[in-house]
């Protein structure tokens, strides 16, 4: 890991914050408003890679963990992990982490349908699978009604997932040395 | 690092315990909580975390919003096993979550955020070499803090450009320049980083010898 490595971390981390303070956008087909919170989540892994955007995720949960504010609609410490919402901000580092893997695996030829696809998987998908089982722990309701509660937000998710995609091939033409050369050079790809 | 003035909760001016004292304490206190089937246990916690906060809370608003958010969420837990037929169930859910984030909510009025980076940088210095990887997290922290408010900025001016252009305030499209501007921030503040000779874990050590 290089110093641009750690300060890339920690920017990601504080952009990530930063898309929390934007204000929620309402869609017509669903009743829940989407954050672009998640979007932060998404781009990490898409754009730093698995280890790097998980190490972003990890270290915004470290802060947030500490009282920092860097939740959407400024929520921050410890009682965000033992909310009913913790099991989706604790997905946050997994779904960078999956979605780094396989962004790096596809990227060379990375298009809309395998961006899209490696975002629903991961920022959907993940985030789900981690989030329902432990919000009916902490409620203590059944499994099927965690998931029913849940639903609502999907829609808005999947656009989320979309809009990352588009802007993960938007960033990889405009900043061609995102990866650095190392990356180039491993691969033997271009960035 | 330096104890800066905190914009955390302020506290009363009481003895103080260290910062691993009080997340040990915490820890077995979250143990019993959840682990325990005793009603009695899980109210005495309860008292113990709603008197401290009393005691030790001054600016309420600040904590009221997490307050709410635990209230608002006790009460869908009572109602969800209120249709399901188990409401006992349910109270004692909205119960241990409440008390837990009381728990938690104290830690934070307590505690400043230096404090715990204070806390963190001894542990990993503790660590020895197994440690020195994490010894740049307290400069990620303050670089996480010094721009945040730059990028919420940044975020503003791009919606205050798109209102003015007659379009809707926000659009997920102006995530794109956001990353655009992290990125090229991110290798500015690199090279002034390498620039200046900062190098705590011996990257550029590692990067010559490679």
């Amino acid at each position: 890991m290089t110093v641009r490595d750690s300060v890339q971390i920690a920017l990601f981390c504080a952009m990530t914050a930063a898309l929390g303070l934007v204000p929620a956008i309402p869609i017509p087909f669903s009743p829940v408003p989407i954050t672009a919170q998640t979007l932060g989540v998404m781009l990490s892994g898409a754009l730093l890679g698995a280890w790097r955007g998980t190490a972003a995720m990890l270290l915004f949960m470290a802060l947030v963990a500490i009282g920092a504010p860097l939740l959407a609609g400024g929520r921050g410490g410890l009682a965000v992990f033992f909310g009913p919402t913790a099991g989706f901000f604790l997905a946050f580092p997994l779904a960078a982490f999956v979605i780094g893997v396989l962004t790096e695996r596809f990227w060379a030829r990375l298009g809309v349908v395998s961006a899209i696809g490696i975002n629903l998987i991961g920022g959907v998908l993940v985030v789900y699978a981690l989030g329902i089982p432990l919000l009916a722990v902490i409620a203590k309701i059944p499994l099927t009604q965690a998931a029913l509660g849940s639903i609502a937000f999907v829609p808005g998710d999947i656009l989320k997932a979309c809009a990352a995609a588009a802007i993960t091939l938007t960033v990889r033409r405009g900043y061609p040395n995102l990866r650095g050369d190392r990356y180039a050079a491993d691969s033997g790809r271009s960035a | 690092m330096a104890d800066a003035s905190c914009p955390e909760l302020q506290t009363a001016g009481t003895p103080r315990l260290g910062t691993k004292t009080k997340v040990a304490a915490l820890g077995s206190a979250y143990a019993i909580l959840f682990a325990t089937s005793q009603g009695w246990l899980v109210i005495l916690i309860g008292v113990l975390f709603g008197t401290g906060l009393v005691l030790k809370v001054t600016r309420w608003r600040q904590i009221l919003p997490t307050l709410a958010m635990a209230v608002a969420s006790g009460s869908a837990i009572c109602a969800i096993h209120l249709w399901s037929g188990t409401f006992e169930t349910g109270i004692w859910a909205a119960l241990r979550l409440n008390i837990s984030i009381w728990g938690a909510l104290l830690f934070a009025a307590t505690t400043s955020s230096s404090e715990i980076l204070d806390a963190l940088e001894d542990l990993v210095l503790k660590a020895g070499k197994y440690g020195e990887r994490f010894r740049l997290v307290p400069l990620q922290a303050a670089m996480v803090t010094r721009f945040v408010p730059v990028f919420a900025d940044h975020v503003n001016a791009m919606c205050e450009a798109r209102v003015a252009r007659g379009a809707r305030k926000w659009s997920m499209g102006l995530a794109a320049p956001l990353v655009i501007s992290a990125l090229r921030q991110s290798d500015q503040l690199a090279e002034a980083i390498q620039a200046r000779g900062f190098d705590p874990c011996g990257f550029q050590q590692r990067e010559s010898e490679e």
